[in-house]
């Protein structure tokens, strides 16, 4: 059985996507950082052993290095880590940080943290970007915040990428479009897709093999590229 | 008429050249020093040199420009290569990696922000930035050094949004990249150069209508 690790898995398309890759016969791990929340105890009591909820905050060193003891205690190794957790923060110097907390060094802080986790199995690392992360198409006149932190989140898996796959390892970079999601903090009523539909194509690429893995790409929900 | 320069500098060699094109080409360069612990002598032409200040000690200077000038046309950035070299990944302090972000995309967006007024009295009204290819995401080709990169990156992206804000008041943008022993236009013959632009043409038929990254040879960078 495979095995894959889902941040941001609460609630909206990281739990979407949980529900994916139970549905798919995976092992899922579910970063949980809502204890209050209680959608992934729904899933739990559908699918009991496969699913695990491990406490995480992608924000916070510790949670991320106790999130990986926690796996592994329970298994050898992962196939997959989906960074989905993020944040969608403006308006001050503060929020900046905090966006780049969340969406720029967390993935970085779980990639560290599960890399020793990922040397057999399928060696993919995804990642959840945005159309906002393109300088070239960028349209926003404002958000300096989100667009900055995903922006640099693409530079820091071009990175990764550099080193990494030449180990064998695999990634992709995804924007899911404009979804109504919680990133604000309440669901939003606006958007043109469901967390759910997104998540359906996002699992898609991320199992999907290329023939030209050696290209890092941005794409998006209709199976799309987009420019860095 | 000279045009009045407002650098900020991190300790980066071809803002220094820039600059020094810019001094004896019609232009009154004020500087402030990115870094206190980098201090760095004022250039000939240089009216002051200013060491690292925060807040209100900015507004000071701005102030101090206002009263002699009257206005900016160019803010010009440098990048800070002198950002501390890191690991590959798997082996980084995430704290530091976040303080260095959070600390050079603020400082950026805080000293646009305060110099806009100014910017916005100017006769140019550019913003210009003086960076590498290696800050671009498709070009880079680099796997360590994630605080640099990034940080690049980021104000690449910090760049385009005030492109987006502030292009349809008239503002000009000019992103360089720098290399090591390249022949070419030099970085402050560039910042100068005006780009095509008819305002009774389609917009798309401008090149000032554009945000785009080239190197000394006018040779466009990929974000």
């Amino acid at each position: 059985m495979k095995r894959v690790f889902i941040t941001g898995a609460d609630r909206g398309i990281g739990f979407a996507l949980c529900r994916c890759f139970l549905e798919n016969g995976w092992q899922v791990f579910a970063g949980r950082f809502m204890k209050e929340w209680n959608e992934l105890e729904t899933l739990k009591k559908e699918y009991g052993q496969r699913l695990s909820m491990i406490n995480l905050d992608v924000g916070s060193q510790e949670s991320v290095s106790q999130a990986a003891s926690e796996v592994e205690r329970q298994t050898d190794y992962i196939d997959m880590l989906v960074n989905c957790a993020g944040i969608f923060r403006n308006g001050s110097s503060e929020t900046t940080v905090n966006c780049l907390n969340i969406n720029t060094v967390g993935p970085i802080r779980m990639v560290e943290a599960f890399l020793p986790l990922m040397k057999q199995g399928e060696k993919r690392l995804c990642f959840f970007s945005s159309e906002a992360a393109s300088i070239t198409l960028a349209h926003r006149k404002g958000d300096v915040s989100y667009c900055v932190s995903k922006t640099c989140l693409n530079m820091a898996v071009r990175l990764m990428f550099e080193r990494l796959k030449p180990q064998g390892y695999k990634f992709r970079l995804y924007h899911p479009g404009w979804v109504r999601t919680y990133m604000s903090g309440q669901k939003s009523t606006v958007g043109n897709f469901e967390p759910e539909e997104t998540a359906a194509v996002a699992y898609e690429q991320f199992i999907s093999d290329r023939d030209w893995e050696d290209v890092l790409i941005l794409s998006d929900v209709s199976n799309e590229i987009w420019p860095f | 008429m000279s045009r009045i320069v407002l650098s900020i500098d991190n300790g980066n060699h071809c803002q220094e050249e820039a600059k020094n094109y810019l001094s004896s080409h019609d232009c009154k360069v004020y500087t402030l020093s990115g870094r206190a612990r980098q201090p760095k002598a004022c250039i000939a032409g240089c009216p002051k040199e200013y060491a690292w200040l925060e807040g209100e000690d900015i507004q000071g200077l701005l102030a101090e420009i206002e009263r002699n000038e009257g206005r900016i046309d160019l803010l010009l950035f440098g990048i800070d290569e002198q950002i501390p070299e890191d690991s590959f990944i798997g082996n980084h302090d995430c704290e530091e990696l976040l303080e260095v972000l959070g600390e050079q995309i603020n400082h950026t967006e805080y000293i646009i922000e305060a110099a806009l007024p100014l910017l916005r009295k100017g006769n140019l009204k550019r913003i210009g930035m003086i960076t590498k290819k290696d800050s671009s995401v498709s070009y880079c080709k680099d796997d360590r050094n994630y605080g640099r990169h990034m940080v690049w990156a980021g104000l690449n992206m910090v760049g385009k949004l005030y492109f987006n804000m502030l292009r349809p008041e008239g503002f000009t943008f000019r992103w360089y990249c720098a290399e090591d022993n390249a022949g070419g236009m030099s970085a402050g013959e560039y910042l100068l150069k005006g780009l095509c632009y008819d305002p009774n043409e389609p917009y798309i038929h401008s090149d000032e209508n554009r945000f785009v990254m080239r190197d000394s040879y006018l040779r466009e960078i990929p974000w």
